[in-house]
């Protein structure tokens, strides 16, 4: 359980890093090539890494026909979040709309959870509790970032 | 244009609100505003049903990672939303693609996409897909605090101080209780 924590924690280190370069990629190349770049570059990579591992379903297309089509709608649904946030966050405010896509993440993460009989109130009391928390540190540091056109010391 | 009693309970207590024009007024000012209200409220539930598909897309990744290997399972992940966005573009973004042109370290971007699904995938299929959002976020935070403290990547500086320790405590809690 130690080893899955720390690579859950450096997953949320890498998505604040991937986050900065995106910006940079979309004020680039423009919000769908920015994205794009992404999307083509990691599927390149998987793909050699794929083979390069030694993994051979992706050859076996009776086997791939075997899985629930459902279940490769990951990236479809990953698409739609980005899109959903980025409209989404035309109107609200940073800090808000990060506590509100984060409910969004948990709720939803809790749902298909218990559908799997993976957690209970317990776990329920847990992540309404992160959820607080991330609230009221998003408060805190909106409250702490200088004004626009002031750079802090 | 008839005084309208109800208008009047509206407004405040002004001669000039009980005018027709004021009236005009009074009403095209709660007719924006209303506008606007339901504007937010679209807005909140986008970015409600937006985070809703992140966990779900996690959730699924998760379950992929059953049948396929994660390496596997992060081909499907990008190369769907890469034909779905290449599409679009062509379809409705002038039909032009242009990769070219973006700072060197843009180009590295794709390594850290298959370290993010990769990771989610395998912590997703393990522990679930709720601990494993919830722990990531603890992790952004903490990557949050450091990037701002320090300035990274150009973010105007924010130090860290004692009064974020409460809410931290808050989080470490919650992860707590769902770990133990």
């Amino acid at each position: 359980m130690a080893f899955l924590v720390t690579v859950a924690l450096l997953n949320g280190a890498v998505n604040i890093i991937n986050k900065m370069v995106n910006v940079v990629a979309k004020q680039s190349l423009g919000m769908a090539n920015g994205t794009l770049i992404n999307y083509l570059e990691a599927t390149l990579i998987a793909l050699a890494l794929a083979f390069l591992v030694g993994d051979r379903h992706l050859l076996d297309p009776g086997y791939l026909g075997s899985i629930p089509l459902v279940y490769y709608l990951g990236g479809f649904f990953g698409l739609a979040a980005m899109v959903l946030t980025i409209r989404g966050m035309e109107k609200v405010p940073v800090a808000v709309s990060a506590v509100v896509i984060l409910a969004g993440q948990l709720l939803a993460g809790f749902v298909m959870d218990t559908l799997a009989g993976r957690v209970g109130p317990k776990e329920l009391l847990g992540l309404c509790l992160v959820g607080a928390g991330v609230w009221w540190n998003n408060r805190q540091s909106q409250a702490a970032r200088p004004p626009e056109g002031e750079a802090a010391a | 244009m008839p005084f309208s009693p109800a208008l009047s309970k509206a407004t405040p207590s002004n001669n000039k609100d009980r005018t027709p024009a004021g009236s005009f007024l009074f009403r095209e000012r709660a007719g924006f505003i209303r506008r606007q209200k339901e504007v937010l409220v679209t807005s909140y539930f986008l970015l409600l049903l937006g985070g809703a598909c992140q966990g779900l897309m996690v959730s699924i990744d998760g379950i992929l990672a059953d049948s396929l290997s994660l390496f596997e399972v992060c081909f499907f992940v990008h190369a769907i939303g890469a034909v779905v966005l290449l599409l679009y573009i062509l379809v409705r973004g002038g039909g032009r693609v242009r990769l070219a042109g973006a700072p060197p370290y843009v180009y590295l971007v794709g390594f850290l996409g298959v370290a993010l699904v990769v990771s989610s995938s395998f912590c997703s299929n393990r522990m679930g897909a709720a601990l494993t959002m919830a722990v990531s976020v603890a992790g952004q935070m903490a990557a949050s605090a450091l990037v701002d403290h320090y300035g990274l990547f150009g973010v105007p500086v924010i130090r860290w101080s004692w009064r974020r320790l409460p809410p931290c405590l808050l989080i470490l809690g919650g992860l707590a209780l769902m770990l133990w």
